[in-house]
């Protein structure tokens, strides 16, 4: 196949509609993606966008406001809070989930282990569990009173956790160890998959040059894995933000004592079915994703060089 | 010292080096082994907990779940659990409703983003960056903004309230999905072979079909398992569209277990409806475990 | 492999007619479980409406259900159950897509506000309904919560609860405590007596708190209501709300909360076995002691007892509506239904029987019903209580902005407890965040009511 039609100025028309009928075939198989598309995924989003530039609570008419959800956004002590909690959970949990995946696809692949399918399983079962079922589960885990993982601790003699009470300190650890739980075999093995493809030619000369385990970590698999770190990275931060499952069945729409489990996705849900504001909501929703837009281009930029080595 | 070893084929146990190294560093790799399998049964153990967890739950009533000390052995109360479970929801039907949903709105989804990214792969149209940049676009904004017009379209405009096509057909545009198959026919279906097909006389819009689509299977497999799982496990959706019991797909049936008219937050009966609801999936994934990995490894290499 | 095999074969067939075959297949069975059969005309042919609630008003409804049909047999009822927060969830996206919202819906009172001012629900004073006619025959706070700016009456009231603390005899009893109402009425008619018998109650070794939470203190008197003035600004920073919030930091540093909140898993399983002897409630937590709060095997029988709230009796906790949304087309026969239910002695003193749902209509309290004592509760006269109860709460100012502000105050509220914080400051700083937030609402709903002027 030719690159495609470079446009020549006074004929462009005629040769796009040419180029266009030459590939009919393409927009045949395009075609029924694009429609469902068009008006399951591109409607309901322009049509928020439209929102968000409105006051609606779903039955009144609606009214144009311009910017001014956007402009009560910025005062929003509780959007602010939302924000930040959500960034903190977000990186929080995705240190130990990237180097924690990194690290464990490393050792898992390496020839020191058996049983890699075992592992591979087991570090996967999470991703594959519903949301709801999870937070159940360890909503009885978290429990103050009858909980797990309080029995453990006062039995070794460390007092017991008051997950959702106090000043809510608790609550933000308790959604992102929920969190790492669930993504940590995920990213491990997406990691996995893309060192296994890594040449093996590139240890073997690594060997002869003498280097160790960690040269070799640092200098020959960490740089080849840079496009799927990128991948995972891009991947992470929307689902960061956009974090609403575990935080709904563990702490309830306000977030928790504080609101400190209030996410952003949360806030959106809370303004959108508990208070009818539509067109706030809207606007929350572009915001955030005004921030994953903006860091995912910043990921792309730093991790995203391509990589020439050997 | 050992290197690690790499094999490209996924799936395939790998093979055993050991270097020349002096006599008195053999220990070395042999603590470093146990550190590595201690670390990684940790890994495994935690990771499996909660799911051992909720089967034993799933077999105590809820005055036993909520004791202290804990109960670490399953109880007797499964049969009751299920008993109980069944007064409240026809759980049968709604795990067929959960099936029936989940595998169709699959097949669609994984037909129309493999041939769809069988295009943006392939051919180079017109308009065709624009298109995928518009759809990368959408993978940044959350499902949720979109959720009043989307039920809008779908109540009033469709009127697909209660119907199983509205939990089908609705998502099976997915924009992560056409993004990975793309990524997959990209980097694993050479150019070469299409234009052999070409050459030998087969048709254009037959290619796919014949020629490039049996060779997806590890991407049918792995994105297949991705798009049933995120079927299966949807909740708002089917919340707002279906209104009859007997139409409740399994999360939303579910949920109704937490408001027992008769028991009102029924710990022991939730429990194990969600570990039924969940045995599925593990069996599934448990089965097609190897594929799954091969779609992976390809799909996601220069993601 | 299997799946090989299957996609060879897939291959052969052509997924085109595999696809095909699927949506065929997707179409008979979208075809064959239907909607309930629905027939609008009025006369002869049945008409079946569907009711949105959740529990326990199925087991109410089943009270009065024979008498009505047998009143009105063309009319069926098909009642759906689900948990409280998801029928408002899918009831606010049904008016909003104008299609798929029931015939009647169940509206709790903390949900009232955002359909109040919304709209998308019949006003109910006009034709044919003309629910005006029994206006005075329903408590007046009722009636204003229902009623929009605007002067339309959205939803019929259905229970109110006049609050009082249930507290278990026995467990009384076991403290040293005497047991009757009138001596425990007497030992907690302030709130530091309150705080005295709570202590004496609390013995976290045996795992028994007197209270679940101390935020309870201050919700008794400030549930969905009393947040604004009659202008519409927030009030919650006065000296009785202060005062409250500071009785509760008492009790929570006494230690007599066993910090779990209302509803959640934790909290059933510690009611149920004893962790917790007193807890405040509407009328209607007694209909859920009798059925399902109270653990299998248990008989809970003259273990409990009832008392007014300390030092201002006349409290209200809860209460429900029934609505009818404006898309409905089957808006008279649910409008009979209503009726039947909430406008009638009859049906409300039987649901009140079967699941303690306190009626808004004032003329079901003149049965002698509500005489009687009552086994569960030790032979107490419990309903005259609660009349007695309701007689004494005093007129309270609703908006539409309740509900937000309610979440706001009672997050300030624990955040008080927690933090332990300077009361009056705590307060002011949640009406400076109630006035933010309700901002918009309140334009709103202050531009309906210069309209209607």
């Amino acid at each position: 196949m030719t690159q495609l039609a470079t446009a020549v100025p006074r004929r462009r028309s005629v040769s796009l509609w040419r180029e266009m009928r030459r590939n009919w075939v393409a927009y045949a198989y395009i075609a029924p993606f694009f429609i469902l598309f068009a008006i399951f995924g591109a409607f309901p989003i322009l049509f928020s966008l439209y929102l968000s530039f409105q006051q609606w609570n779903g039955i009144s008419p609606i009214q144009f406001v311009g910017l001014e959800n956007y402009a009560r956004l910025l005062a929003d002590r509780l959007f602010w809070l939302s924000l930040w909690n959500t960034v903190f959970i977000g990186v929080i949990a995705h240190i130990p989930i990237l180097f924690g995946a990194l690290v464990l696809a490393f050792i898992v692949n390496s020839s020191l282990i058996r049983w890699k399918q075992f592992y591979r399983a087991a570090y996967f079962l999470p991703v594959v569990t519903a949301p709801v079922a999870v937070a159940l589960v360890f909503g009885t885990l978290y429990g103050v009173r009858f909980g797990l993982i309080n029995w453990v601790l006062t039995t070794v003699g460390l007092p017991a956790i008051d997950w959702w009470g106090g000043t809510g300190q608790w609550i933000k650890p308790a959604i992102i160890i929920l969190f790492i739980w669930r993504w940590l075999g995920w990213n491990m093995i997406i990691y996995l998959a893309g060192i296994q493809g890594i040449n093996p030619e590139l240890y073997e000369v690594a060997a002869i040059d003498g280097a160790s385990l960690r040269q070799v970590f640092f200098h020959i698999t960490l740089p080849l894995l840079r496009p799927i770190i990128l991948f995972t990275l891009v991947l992470s931060t929307v689902g960061a933000m956009t974090i609403f499952d575990e935080p709904y069945m563990l702490v309830g729409v306000t977030g928790g004592a504080n609101n400190a489990g209030l996410t952003t996705a949360l806030y959106l849900y809370n303004n959108a079915f508990q208070f009818a504001h539509f067109g706030y909501a809207s606007a929350i929703a572009y915001v955030v994703s005004a921030i994953i837009v903006l860091v995912s281009v910043f990921n792309i930029r730093v991790f995203g060089r391509s990589q020439t080595e050997a | 010292m050992t290197i690690p070893d790499n094999s490209i084929r996924a799936g395939a146990a790998s093979t055993q080096t050991t270097s020349a190294a002096p006599v008195h560093r053999r220990w070395l790799p042999m603590v470093q082994r146990a550190l590595f399998n201690a670390l990684l049964l940790l890994g495994a153990f935690l990771s499996a907990f909660p799911f051992y967890w909720m089967f034993v739950l799933a077999t105590q009533s809820t005055q036993q779940i909520y004791s202290w000390p804990p109960h670490f052995l399953p109880g007797n109360s499964l049969i009751t659990n299920y008993q109980n479970m069944l007064t409240v929801i026809p759980f049968w039907r709604n795990f067929f409703n959960s099936v029936f949903v989940a595998t169709t709105h699959t097949v669609l989804a994984l037909l129309f983003c493999s041939m769809g990214g069988y295009a943006f792969a392939m051919y180079r149209f017109p308009g065709r960056n624009w298109l995928f940049a518009v759809l990368l676009a959408t993978l940044m904004i959350p499902w949720m903004a979109g959720i009043v017009p989307w039920f809008i379209l779908i109540s009033k405009w469709l009127h697909w309230i209660n119907r199983y096509e509205a939990l089908i057909i609705p998502g099976a545009a997915s924009a992560f999905g056409i993004f990975w198959m793309r990524q997959y026919i990209q980097e694993s279906i050479p150019v070469e072979l299409i234009d052999a097909a070409r050459i030998d006389g087969c048709p254009e819009y037959t290619i796919f079909f014949r020629v490039v689509a049996p060779l997806l299977l590890p991407a049918f497999a792995a994105l297949g398992i991705l798009i049933f799982v995120g079927n299966w496990n949807a909740f708002l959706g089917p919340l707002l569209v279906i209104q009859e019991k007997i139409m409740y797909t399994l999360p939303v049936a579910l949920s109704l277990l937490r408001q027992d008219p008769k028991r009102g937050f029924d710990a022991g009966v939730l429990m194990f409806g969600t570990s039924l609801a969940t045995l599925p999936m593990l069996i599934v994934f448990l089965l097609a475990t190897r594929q799954f990995m091969a779609g992976l490894t390809i799909g996601a290499i220069k993601g | 492999m299997l799946h090989r095999s299957l996609f060879s074969t897939a291959g052969r067939l052509g997924l085109f007619k595999l696809l095909a075959l699927l949506v065929i297949l997707a179409s008979l069975a979208a075809c064959a479980p239907a909607a309930a059969p629905s027939s609008g005309a009025a006369g002869s042919e049945p008409t079946t409406i569907t009711v949105w609630g959740w529990p326990a008003a199925d087991v109410a409804f089943e009270s009065f259900t024979a008498d009505f049909e047998a009143k009105y047999p063309d009319i069926k009822l098909d009642v759906q159950m689900m948990p409280t927060a998801d029928e408002h969830t899918k009831l606010l996206a049904a008016l909003a897509a104008g299609t798929g919202a029931p015939d009647v819906a169940m509206i709790e009172i903390n949900n009232i506000d955002k359909f109040v001012a919304k709209g998308g629900l019949v006003n109910l004073l006009d034709e044919p309904f003309n629910a005006g006619v029994y206006e005075k025959d329903m408590v007046p706070y009722k009636w204003a919560q229902a009623t929009t700016p605007d002067g339309r009456l959205v939803a019929f009231p259905w229970d109110i609860g006049p609050s009082t603390f249930f507290y278990r005899r026995d467990l009384l009893e076991q403290a040293g405590l005497p047991s009757d109402p009138e001596s425990v009425t007497k030992l907690m008619s302030t709130w530091p007596g309150f705080i005295d018998v709570a202590t004496k109650l609390t013995d976290p070794a045996k795992q028994r708190w007197a209270i679940n939470a101390a935020s309870d203190i201050v919700y008794s008197n400030y549930g969905h209501r009393n947040f604004f003035d009659a202008d519409w600004n927030c009030v919650v920073n006065n000296e009785r709300a202060v005062q409250l919030l500071t009785y509760a930091q008492q009790a929570r540093a006494a230690g007599i909360d066993a910090k779990v909140a209302t509803w959640g898993p934790e909290w059933q399983t510690m009611l149920g076995n004893d962790s917790i002897a007193i807890q405040l409630g509407g009328a209607w937590f007694g209909g859920f002691l009798k059925g399902w709060l109270k653990p299998e095997g248990v008989d809970w029988t003259g273990k409990w007892g009832v008392v007014e709230v300390p030092e201002d009796p006349g409290q209200n906790w809860g209460g429900s509506f029934m609505a009818i949304p404006e898309q409905s087309e089957k808006k008279d026969a649910a409008w009979k239904f209503i009726e039947y239910a909430l406008a009638n002695k009859d049906a409300q003193n039987k649901m009140f029987a079967a699941v303690d749902y306190f009626p808004a209509y004032i003329p079901a309290f003149d049965d002698p019903l509500y005489k009687e004592a009552d086994p569960f509760f030790g032979g107490q006269e419990t309903r005259a209580l609660w009349v007695d109860i309701a007689n004494k709460i005093k007129p309270f100012i609703t908006t539409p902005m309740d509900a937000q502000a309610e979440q706001i105050f009672m997050s300030w509220v624990n955040k008080a407890l927690d933090e332990n914080l300077d009361p009056q400051q705590a307060m002011n700083d949640a009406c400076v965040e109630i006035d933010q937030q309700t901002a918009g609402d309140k334009a709103e709903a202050l531009k309906l009511r210069e309209q209607s002027k």
